[in-house]
């Protein structure tokens, strides 16, 4: 049973949250819940994590996990393991290889697909990723425009990261990436499936950030910051 | 599923290593961190190298020997790669990469003589005695060696290595007396038991070629075993005797690189078995069949101790009572069937008491 | 075991008469089968090797396995069960045949242009009549014929050699089964004789870092001269099938 709900609650899987707050009835519930049918109105952990909350009426569990699970809109970075015909096999780090059609590009016809090969690595968005079907990617949004997505240069590196650390790089308030960016330029991919890929000028740099990615790990955001201080 | 290795983690891993970086921050000829983890009973070793773990254990039975050598005993290698190791493998004995372990395993330790057999034997006769009897009143030790692979994050090669040798030196075998056609093995309990007689100790050390052999570095790791051409394993021990080679195709060397591969297998056999010598020394002190100050609790880098036993008299026997672990807690409580008739609480409570006090008192002694 | 043997006799004969750094004799033929694309038998000493080469051909078994960029090359090796003095059980499937399996498609791998055939598997299955010592050379070498009869590209021919010490000196060249059981370690060298490169290396017991350079240099100047031995076979098999189709009268 979980009285109250804030930010250092740690939780484990089948416990009960009680006083579940909603707005016009409508709770939104992140991973890690599941609405309980008896008794009504209560939710249940199915994840261990810290469970946090967001006003008015939105739960969810935060964990540092592995393994990725396919969600439907995620951006993740993929390497290519086949080309079968029209269609590529991306590996994304889930059970199933996810496919990315060779005319999800931008400006890609029939006629004129694009340039990648096996072991090159792409940056997508998951189209669907259905407990039963494979996953699709797609390297266009609704417009065909790619934006950032797209195949990603061959001159980076790319490497495996905590799903935590990933949360935690991609919330916009975090100091991690900009402190390390004022120190020297790079260019970083970063998936929600934990494959980070980096770019930059030389090859100690691009060595500099995976240590420091490596340490952020494991350390607080203020160790990093510190750290990049004091090596301007 | 295997993991597909990308083109841009080869390219940058072969142009970090043309500029001498490793992506782990190492020197080429850096091998990762050794840490030595013991466990209670001799012989069993758990070692990491970096990530990588390998569990060895040793354990030793009395058996009847083979008829052509009869007055040698067995040293048997039982290795497992085990699925936990790296989704690459699964159940089912006898995977490529679980055979060239033991091969390698075999040769180092087996075929270069580590173990003396012929010190294995417990009792020889001559075989024109009786030919009908043959070897039925022959016995020696057969040595097995368990030895699995836990984690696989590259190398796992000299990671074995490491654990089969520093087990080969934590194990003790039972001591025996011969008088005359009786043979009387001891209880560890009784006798101090008997370490193996070993002429050397050798240990493995890969060094794994990139791109067309002209790239190499010392003790990859996972990364960089999946992009690497070419790898040579040489077990060398301190002797500067080689002991084993393995190179297994890939990027074809030449003499000169051999040769310096050796060199450096020397420098790096040196350190690891310093390393090896000093873990030892400190789980040696605490013999765990003796009643033992309890020093502190070294919370060192490398060596973890095993709980510390503490005997008690009872009765003008002496018996192992208790194990009183670190943080001395009472964890297990045995009472021998032959305490006495009754096995009632009184007599246990004293013994228990007499435990507490004793390893209490002790940490107070200066001595 | 008795070691009241010598290896090496003070007027420098080992126990089978040869000199120290002298191999035992090779005979060759290729093309002894008509099925397989390549074959290729080979004697060395009393032990005699029968290799047969399938290939190109499409991977079968485990579509998996094939690879985008080369070919797979699969070997197997096997005993037949009269070949020792004591009859085997089981000729393929143990321990000691997987291994040498796998070293014979690491050798084998590094000198066969894979780039060439990508999705496509090559087979190479070798057969030992009677093992007498120096198996996995012969093998090798037996291999390289039947490759070079199948017509599969190579970069060059590889060979292999066994070489040891003696007396804790000297070394020898091409060990028997009784030199490896009596004496001392064994180095087994397969090598690229023109380039000097050594593709695969294995060594039994163990021996001082010193001899190695010794031994070495014994085992790929061994290669070196198989590889002549070898090549002169090529080249008479090569002209036997030439004036059979007529090539030896063109105008």
């Amino acid at each position: 049973m979980v009285e109250d709900v804030n930010e250092n609650t740690t939780v484990f899987p089948g416990e009960v949250i009680k006083d579940v707050k909603a707005v016009k009835g409508v709770t939104i519930l992140g991973p890690g819940l599941k609405r309980n049918e008896d008794p009504p109105n209560t939710l249940r952990i199915t994840r261990a994590g810290k469970l946090q909350f967001k006003p008015p009426n939105i739960y969810w569990v935060s964990h540092n996990h592995k393994r990725y699970i396919p969600k439907r809109g995620d951006l993740v970075v993929g390497i290519i393991v086949k080309k079968a015909g029209d269609s590529l096999r991306i590996d994304i780090g889930s059970g199933e290889y996810a496919s990315l059609s060779m005319l999800a590009f931008e400006g890609a016809t029939k006629k004129q697909k694009p340039d990648v090969q096996v072991g090159d690595v792409i940056y997508g968005k998951l189209l669907n990723a259905h407990r039963e079907m494979e996953p699709e990617l797609v390297c266009v949004d609704s417009y065909f425009k790619a934006g950032k997505m797209g195949p990603l240069s061959n001159d980076g590196f790319v490497f495996t990261v905590s799903l935590g650390l990933v949360h935690r790089l991609l919330d916009p308030e975090n100091p991690i990436l900009t402190a390390l960016g004022k120190v020297f330029p790079y260019e970083i991919a970063v998936g929600m499936n934990g494959k980070v890929w980096v770019n930059g000028r030389n090859t100690k740099e691009v060595l500099t950030v995976l240590r420091c990615l490596e340490t952020a790990e494991l350390h607080d955001d203020k160790v990093i910051v510190e750290l990049c201080r004091q090596s301007k | 599923m295997k993991n597909i290795t990308s083109n841009c983690e080869r390219s940058f891993i072969i142009e970090a290593l043309s500029r001498g970086k490793r992506i782990d921050g190492r020197e080429i000829y850096d091998h990762r961190k050794v840490n030595f983890f013991f466990g209670r009973e001799y012989g069993h070793v758990e070692a990491h190298l970096g990530d990588t773990k390998v569990l060895a254990q040793i354990s030793s039975e009395v058996v009847v020997p083979s008829s052509e050598r009869s007055t040698e005993g067995f040293l048997i290698f039982n290795i497992d790669i085990s699925p936990m190791a790296s989704p690459a493998y699964e159940t089912g004995r006898l995977t490529k990469e679980c055979i060239e372990l033991t091969r390698i395993v075999e040769r180092c330790f087996r075929e270069s003589r580590v173990v003396e057999t012929e010190g294995l034997c417990i009792v020889a006769g001559e075989k024109e005695n009786n030919l009908l009897n043959l070897c039925y009143n022959f016995k020696v030790w057969s040595i097995r060696v368990d030895v699995h692979v836990l984690d696989h994050c590259g190398n796992y090669i000299d990671c074995a290595c490491l654990a089969v040798s520093a087990a080969l030196r934590h194990f003790r075998r039972p001591d025996i007396a011969i008088s005359g056609d009786e043979v009387v093995i001891y209880d560890i309990l009784d006798r101090p038991p008997v370490p193996l007689s070993l002429h050397h100790l050798p240990l493995c050390i890969t060094c794994s070629f990139f791109d067309s052999g002209n790239l190499f570095a010392v003790d990859p790791s996972l990364e960089e075993e999946s992009v690497m051409r070419g790898r040579l394993v040489l077990g060398v021990n301190v002797l500067k005797e080689i002991c084993a080679i393995q190179h297994n195709g890939g990027v074809p060397l030449s003499k000169d690189q051999i040769n310096r591969c050796a060199e450096i297998a020397f420098v790096k056999v040196q350190e690891l078995t310093s390393l090896m010598d000093k873990g030892l020394a400190v789980i040696m002190l605490s013999v765990p069949n003796a009643a033992v100050k309890s020093t502190e609790a070294r919370s060192n880098s490398w060596v973890r101790l095993p709980p510390r036993r503490v005997f008690s008299v009872f009765d003008g026997r002496v018996f192992n009572l208790a194990l009183i672990n670190s943080s001395k807690v009472v964890e297990a409580c045995q009472v021998p069937c032959w305490l006495g008739t009754r096995t009632d609480d009184t007599s246990l409570g004293k013994a228990l008491e007499d435990i507490r006090a004793q390893s209490f008192t002790e940490k107070g002694k200066a001595s | 075991m008795s070691k009241n043997r010598e290896l090496l006799s003070k007027i420098g004969l080992r126990l089978d008469g040869r000199r120290a750094d002298e191999l035992r004799r090779i005979r060759c033929k290729l093309g002894v089968f008509t099925e397989p694309d390549g074959s290729a038998y080979l004697e060395q000493g009393l032990t005699k090797i029968l290799a047969a080469v399938y290939g190109p051909h499409q991977v079968r078994g485990n579509r998996s396995k094939a690879q985008h960029d080369a070919a797979v090359v699969n070997c197997q090796f096997s005993m037949a069960v009269f070949s020792t003095g004591e009859r085997k059980r089981r000729p393929r499937g143990d321990r000691k045949s997987t291994e040498i399996s796998i070293h014979l498609r690491q050798a084998l791998t590094a000198a066969i242009k894979t780039e060439l055939y990508p999705w496509s598997q090559i087979d190479v299955y070798v057969e030992v009549l009677h093992a007498d010592g120096g198996i996995y050379p012969a093998c090798v070498n037996a291999a390289t014929l039947a490759l070079i009869d199948a017509g599969i590209p190579l970069k060059e021919y590889v060979c292999a050699c066994t070489a040891s010490l003696a007396n804790n000196d000297v070394p020898m060249l091409d060990i028997s089964h009784q030199e490896e059981i009596i004496g001392g370690p064994t180095l087994t060298v397969a090598a690229l004789p023109m380039s000097g490169k050594i593709v695969l290396m294995e060594m039994s017991q163990r021996f001082h870092v010193d001899h190695l350079q010794k031994v070495l240099e014994k085992a790929l100047q061994g290669c070196r001269d198989i590889k002549h031995i070898l090549d002169e076979a090529v080249k008479s098999h090569i002209q036997d099938v030439g004036s059979s189709t007529g090539w030896a009268n063109t105008t």
